[in-house]
């Protein structure tokens, strides 16, 4: 069968950003921490209520805010954080860095406006896995960069009351240190592989399911619905 | 034998066959991923389709819902962690280590075979109700969980229907059986409308029922009066009205279209017709009284006690509360997956706006200029598609402007979900106004192609990098 030029350009472009896509949702997979799960208290279960806001957290240029955190497992590979108002302007830039206690950065990496892939919900910093992160205390660490003057439009991280934890905010008029508050971020951890990764993640997706949608028949429900999707495309550009 | 099986797979029915397979599979995995009574008003539809049982009614309890459901829903969703996960953008269910959530044992043994006897009035007439909760009364046996995810697949069923119903619907328009295969798979994979068929919610049944009608409604149009479409348009009305308020544009739209195709083949007089309306109008308001649709009730609503001082005062009011949103709503239009608000990137919307834009332009050239292409529907059809979709527009902002006008501040919103229902003619018109910038009907394949392409692309980025992540990462 001669495949016409217009089908073969197409299948290109279907499958460069198909390949990219799946690398992307390959990169993001890990196994996060339950942790800083944010409780919210309703009356029932449809009417809107929010929890108990606390402040967040504003980034001033070139003044940091800090957290130390404790990893729970090993392989620390990757934080997300919950940025209010980020991006605001085409210039604007932050540095995130994990560092030692002390706060030297051990790695960081910086976002703007034009990043690559912009998550809708929180920004993932990803950095090669800290093997034997278990117990250990890191400096989580952002950094807000401005070009000229700045009086509006600073970017935030969302915050949380907890008992235990606190964080260093060096311009914030009220107090440097927050005690009882936490910025909102989520720590997640490579698996040894990337089957370790996926088996996590169909766990999770297994709970709260019945028989037909846990574990192995979840699989091939997702398995077999892929294929099909694949399969559908290529045939109708091909065929049609 | 690869030239016979090509063969086979070229014919149309085959190839629409597949189509719907695939996208009743992708439906169930879609159902699968995203958490318990997470879709939009999951547990509210969920609940009253659970305590729907009309087999054990207690004529006591009619038309009221029992304290102990609601006591009953609660517990669920504390089990589930739906509390601290809907509406927080950043949290997730406290997830375990295994494939068992923490109170999932205690919720199956507390659901098994949980059945309530009342039976909410303002269900009575409503035909995803009485289907879901038959189905749901049928698998009694099951607990919750089983329960629940099953009447999702039965929604992903209402899907597939809804797809035919786009194939058929773009082959009636005009378009050849390729063109309509390619529409309808574009329809299939638009990643709202995948959301809608694949959680329990009786917004499937009003696209339904708007779906039915336009493909009724465009036969009446092209061919004249018809039985077997007369009876289908006035089945999507029934449908749509007895389901949800918004299905009562439907009504306004029927008596255009049977006006203009009994005019088309009976050529009456003005006064015939003026009385042949009001006839029908009034046949129509005696049964409305007497059936009474629940969702017509709320129009009481729309009275002139008003909070405002004056109209204008009103409209500015209003304008000045919405003119930020429509970005807003547009993304939950385009991808936002249930309560925790998973929204797809801005930037891709800037995209998918300037898209519709090229077509906008396209449509006006459509409607300006005298020759067509012969592979597009005619300029009536697409004046009928524009009719739908723009009626359906102002029909949601006419609505959620009353509300606000009558309480002062916004009530329902115009949330992208309500506009899925006309999500057919949206598309159609998007794909002529492309259509129009082409000559031979090869180039406006490729053209549907690579739309086809772009959204079973959407829907993989909505699926792969914005659900799972957001609910389970």
């Amino acid at each position: 069968m001669k495949i016409h030029k217009s089908k073969f350009i197409l299948l290109i472009f279907f499958g460069a950003i198909f390949c990219l896509i799946l690398v992307k949702f390959l990169a993001i997979i890990s196994i996060p921490e339950n942790k800083n799960i944010v409780r919210v208290v309703r009356t029932f279960p449809t009417q809107d209520s929010g929890y108990d806001k606390t402040q967040p957290a504003t980034l001033y240029p070139s003044k940091p805010v800090q957290q130390k955190i404790v990893a729970g497992q090993n392989n620390l590979s990757q934080i997300n954080i919950a940025f209010e108002n980020y991006p605001g302007r085409l210039d604007d830039k932050i540095i995130l860095s994990i560092g030692d206690p002390d706060c030297r950065p051990l790695y960081s990496k910086t976002i703007g406006y034009f990043s690559f892939w912009m998550d809708p919900i929180y920004t993932r910093f990803r950095f090669p896995k800290i093997a034997d992160s278990k117990d250990k205390k890191y400096c989580l660490q952002a950094e807000f960069k401005a070009q000229g003057e700045r009086t509006s439009d600073f970017p935030r991280i969302s915050t949380f009351r907890s008992a235990e934890e606190s964080y260093f905010n060096s311009n914030d008029p009220i107090g440097k240190t927050r005690n009882n508050t936490s910025l909102i971020f989520k720590s997640a951890y490579a698996g040894e592989n990337l089957t370790d990764n996926l088996n996590s993640l169909l766990n999770r997706i297994s709970q709260y399911k019945p028989s037909f949608f846990k574990s192995a028949a979840l699989t091939v429900v997702l398995f077999l619905s892929f294929i099909s999707i694949i399969f559908l495309i290529l045939l109708f550009i091909l065929i049609l | 034998m690869l030239k016979r099986t090509i063969g086979y797979l070229r014919k149309t029915r085959t190839l629409l066959t597949i189509l719907l397979i695939v996208f009743f599979l992708k439906g169930v995995a879609f159902s699968a991923v995203l958490p318990m009574l997470q879709g939009f008003d999951e547990p509210n539809h969920f609940s009253n389709i659970q305590h729907f049982l009309f087999s054990r009614l207690d004529p006591d309890e009619f038309g009221r819902e029992t304290s102990r459901q609601k006591t009953d829903l609660r517990k669920d969703t504390q089990n589930i962690n739906f509390d601290q996960v809907r509406n927080t953008f950043f949290n997730t269910p406290n997830f375990t280590e295994g494939i068992k959530g923490a109170g999932e044992d205690e919720m199956i043994e507390n659901t098994q075979d949980r059945n309530y006897t009342a039976f909410p009035e303002k269900y009575s007439f409503s035909a995803f109700a009485r289907i879901m909760s038959t189905v749901n009364w049928l698998l009694g046996s099951h607990d919750l969980l089983f329960r629940f995810f099953f009447l999702r697949i039965i929604s992903v069923l209402f899907g597939v229907i809804i797809v035919y119903l786009a194939f058929l619907l773009a082959k009636s328009a005009g378009f050849s059986e390729n063109a309509s295969l390619l529409f309808a798979a574009i329809l299939a994979f638009q990643p709202m409308l995948t959301n809608v068929t694949s959680i329990i919610n009786y917004d499937v049944m009003l696209v339904l029922a708007f779906t039915l009608f336009i493909y009724a409604g465009i036969n009446l149009i092209r061919f004249g009066f018809s039985r077997k479409f007369l009876f289908l348009s006035i089945l999507a009305v029934v449908l749509g009205i007895f389901t949800k308020g918004t299905g009562i544009i439907l009504f306004g739209l029927f008596v255009i279209v049977f006006l203009y195709a009994f005019q088309k083949k009976y050529k009456l007089s003005k006064i015939k017709i003026l009385v042949m309306a009001f006839s029908f109008l009034a046949i129509c308001s005696v049964l409305t009284y007497f059936f009474s649709p629940f969702s017509l009730q709320k129009l009481n609503l729309f009275e002139s006690k008003s909070d405002f001082k004056s109209f204008s005062h009103s409209i500015s009011s209003y304008y000045s509360e919405t003119v930020d949103s429509f970005e807003k709503y547009s993304l939950t239009f385009w991808g936002n997956f249930g309560w925790i608000n998973a929204p797809i990137s801005i930037r891709l919307l800037h995209v998918i706006w300037v898209l519709e834009l090229i077509s906008l332009i396209g449509l006006l050239i459509f409607l300006i200029r005298r020759n067509n292409p012969d592979f597009l529907p005619s300029k009536i059809t697409v004046i009928f598609l524009m009719l739908v979709f723009l009626t359906l527009e102002c029909g949601v902002r006419f609505a959620d402007w009353r509300l606000f006008d009558y309480r002062g501040h916004i009530i329902l919103g115009t949330s992208g979900r309500y506009f899925i229902p006309a999500l057919a003619s949206q598309l159609m018109l998007m794909a002529i106004g492309w259509g129009t910038f082409v000559k031979k009907e090869s180039s406006f394949k490729i053209i549907l192609k690579a739309g086809l392409a772009l959204m079973v692309l959407l829907h993989c980025y909505s699926v792969l990098s914005i659900m799972i992540p957001s609910y389970y990462l």
